[in-house]
């Protein structure tokens, strides 16, 4: 099919091998590409039983159809594993400038299997791959890493790696991509995996400029012509702001998250987080990924103080800025960006990061850590340092509390006992993303039936609350954002339009502001393959990936129980300052979920269901 | 109506303005309105047919935030702030 370049690489580290084998087409034609194609190739390697830090449990790095193929803000890959901090599927969308040149090496996905003997690197090219041994690499950052790389072998060569916090195996490490320019495939904890099989990372050379051959050239440039006149027209204040420009409103709303989630509002701590004050004090110039049409990422400098940090580079986002400034109790922005510099250094996700402190310092505050168990770290809400310092401990492992925190949020709760699980922040392991359940009920769905856990991104709901329609699914209006009725097969739609972007592998922020629509990706996955497919075929490839990913966890233990909200969002109202929200309805949500879903009472899809999106080739019978 | 704006709508059309619109105006109007004498603005407060809200802000009165049909009084105070949805 066209759109792809028909190659899979399949590397084996143990043995040292590689193969290079063809994309099936039936698999193309069915999951597209991106997390969806990884997810069914996770089904078929793995099983319930799979260690996700056993040398065969893959790790996949996965393009799509629109990457490298003119689209706008397309430059993006997928990482695909069982997750070690979860038990269950793993994804991670990442962007900058791998994808990219992944697939200019003529590459549409990388099956990385088995566990090397020593460090190693895999050194990506358009006609080989091969193993560079990296011991002198091992245990350096990754900002190091990428330097020496680059100089030792492809100045504009791009890597893909991780810091000392994979190596050591900590469940939230990242993948740091584009060095000092980080783009991190953050969530689920891919840095360990990559760390379980002596992986330090990957680089792929600059050289290659390998096309995949379009089915309608003209017709694909003259539509990505006219939606780049949307996105310049609509997103220019995204562009100009970056996602930190969302921090004030947010804090109006409701949306943002303060002490652990206990506090409705702090304006102060607003204020002095956001995306205008970072612009006034240690804002640099804006950056974005490769040949992004929007550029949402923003360079910082700071060189005095005690949060000085090492040169240019990339900033905090708005996840990265709540995660370690309002969820802490934390107004010091060049904080912030020291705590976000070491997690792109060290290769921690900032999300989970933030969280599991926020967390601990809430333990601290109800006595549940002693000043012994705390080893001399002050970490109380609002105190910077001791923040700072925790996240590099975590990095390290070093000490006993930053061992059990890099453990996950879910994990230090268990240990710690005595009722901390109150105060753990997660679904399925994944700890929340900075945006309240409360104030946005689809969100509230979202993270409790999320594959991955906790996540925002499968399916964007709040500015689809907010401002953003979804004419073709039938929405003319956006979707009122804490509202019972007709929520549960809202969220179904946008889980589904977002598990296709992530196939597609192209950037959810294309669909804020109203600028590109379900239509713009329809007729462009068309004119890319040569194969036009129905509204209801474009849908269906997001409910059959969406499913497929259920499976899996299933088959690993998820059922209903599992699609629950921590307690305090099931129980303790959003109410201060200008706030007033009420818990969300889920459990009648989640009903009415299950049951357009066509799963069963225990959240298993039914045979009918399994049918009906040809997946009876992934159904394992249960023991 | 007065309207308190934020950077960097501040450096586009000051901190602080007084407005006068024929009543009954919608937030809508009271934008056109703003763009006509500030095209600067646009990008941030223009909008297409069947949009709810703007480009990039929010209109808030009090804790209230508005969407472009909403009727806009004159003894109004609203504050104007810029707006990504992103994270």
């Amino acid at each position: 099919m066209k759109g792809y370049h028909n190659r899979v690489a399949w590397i084996d580290l143990s043995r040292r091998e590689v193969k290079i084998k063809p994309l099936d087409e039936k698999d193309a034609v069915d999951f597209v590409g991106g997390a969806s194609l990884g997810a069914a190739y996770l089904a078929r390697l793995t099983d319930g039983k799979t260690a996700p830090l056993g040398p065969e449990n893959p790790l996949m790095y996965m393009t799509g159809p629109f990457t490298a193929s003119g689209v706008p803000a397309s430059s993006r890959h997928d990482v695909i594993s069982l997750s070690p901090l979860t038990g269950i599927f793993g994804e991670s969308n990442c962007g900058g400038s791998f994808g990219w040149q992944l697939k200019s090496c003529g590459y549409d996905c990388l099956v990385i299997t088995g566990r090397s003997e020593k460090p190693v690197v895999l050194v990506i090219d358009v006609d080989r791959i091969t193993f560079r041994d990296s011991e002198d690499l091992w245990g350096t950052d990754v900002w190091t890493a990428d330097e020496r790389l680059k100089a030792e072998i492809d100045p504009e060569g791009v890597t893909s790696l991780i810091g000392p916090a994979g190596e050591r195996l900590v469940k939230v490490a990242s993948i740091s991509h584009d060095g000092r320019h980080t783009r991190s495939a953050g969530r689920c904890g891919m840095g360990a995996v990559m760390g379980s099989k002596n992986l330090k990372g990957l680089m792929v050379l600059s050289r290659a400029k390998v096309k995949a051959e379009v089915a309608d050239a003209e017709g694909l440039k003259n539509s990505i012509t006219e939606a780049l006149k949307l996105i310049k027209e609509r997103l220019g204040p995204f562009s100009q702001m970056g996602t930190p420009g969302g921090v004030i409103n947010y804090d109006k709303m409701g949306n943002l998250p303060f002490d652990n989630w206990r506090t409705a509002q702090c304006t102060p701590i607003a204020e002095k987080t956001t995306g205008t004050t970072m612009k006034e004090t240690i804002w640099a110039s804006r950056s974005g990924c490769k040949l992004c049409a929007i550029h949402c990422g923003r360079l910082v400098q700071n060189t005095e103080g005690p949060f000085a940090l090492d040169g240019v580079q990339e900033g905090p986002e708005y996840e990265t800025l709540a995660a370690f400034g309002s969820l802490c109790m934390n107004d010091s922005l060049p904080a912030i960006a020291k705590a976000n510099e070491y997690c792109n250094r060290l290769g921690l996700d900032t999300i989970s990061t933030g969280s599991i402190i926020a967390f601990a310092m809430e333990c601290r505050e109800k006595g549940l850590l002693s000043d012994e168990d705390l080893e001399g770290v002050d970490l109380a809400f609002g105190k910077p340092e001791g923040m700072v310092e925790m996240v590099k401990r975590i990095a390290y492992r070093q000490g006993k509390l930053a061992t059990l925190l890099g453990e996950g949020s879910r994990e230090a709760a268990r240990v710690i006992g005595r009722g901390a699980e109150e105060y753990a922040i997660h679904v399925k392991g994944l700890e929340f993303p900075m945006h309240d359940p409360r104030f946005s009920w689809g969100h509230a769905i979202s993270y409790s039936t999320g594959n991955r856990g906790a996540c925002h991104l499968s399916s964007l709901a709040h500015p689809f609350e907010l401002g953003v329609p979804l004419p073709e699914l039938g929405y003319e209006k956006p979707y009122p954002g804490r509202q019972r009725d007709g929520k549960a097969q809202w969220t179904i739609h946008l889980q589904h339009v977002m598990t296709i972007l992530d196939s597609l592998s192209i950037c959810k922020f294309t669909m804020l502001s109203n600028a590109l629509s379900v239509s713009h990706f329809r007729e462009w996955l068309g004119q890319i393959t040569g194969r036009d497919r129905s509204l209801e075929e474009f849908m269906a490839l997001g409910e059959r990936a969406f499913t497929l990913k259920r499976m899996i966890n299933n088959r690993r233990g998820i059922t209903r129980k599992d699609d629950i909200l921590p307690p305090r969002f099931r129980t303790l109202k959003k109410r201060g300052g200008t706030i007033d929200l009420d818990v969300p309805a889920l459990f009648p949500m989640l009903s009415d979920y299950y049951e357009l879903r066509g799963w069963t009472e225990e959240g298993r899809p039914k045979p009918e269901t399994i049918r009906r999106l040809g997946l009876e080739a992934f159904e394992v019978p249960r023991s | 109506m007065r309207i308190k704006t934020r950077a960097p709508l501040d450096k586009i059309m000051g901190s602080l303005k007084e407005v006068t619109l024929p009543h009954p105006a919608a937030l809508a109007d009271l934008l056109r309105l703003l763009m006509e004498k500030t095209p600067e603005l646009k990008p941030y407060a223009g909008f297409g047919a069947g949009d709810v809200q703007p480009y990039g802000l929010l209109v808030w009165r009090g804790g209230k935030m508005l969407t472009l049909s909403d009727i806009v009084n004159p003894m109004d105070e609203l504050e104007m702030i810029p707006m990504v949805a992103g994270g």
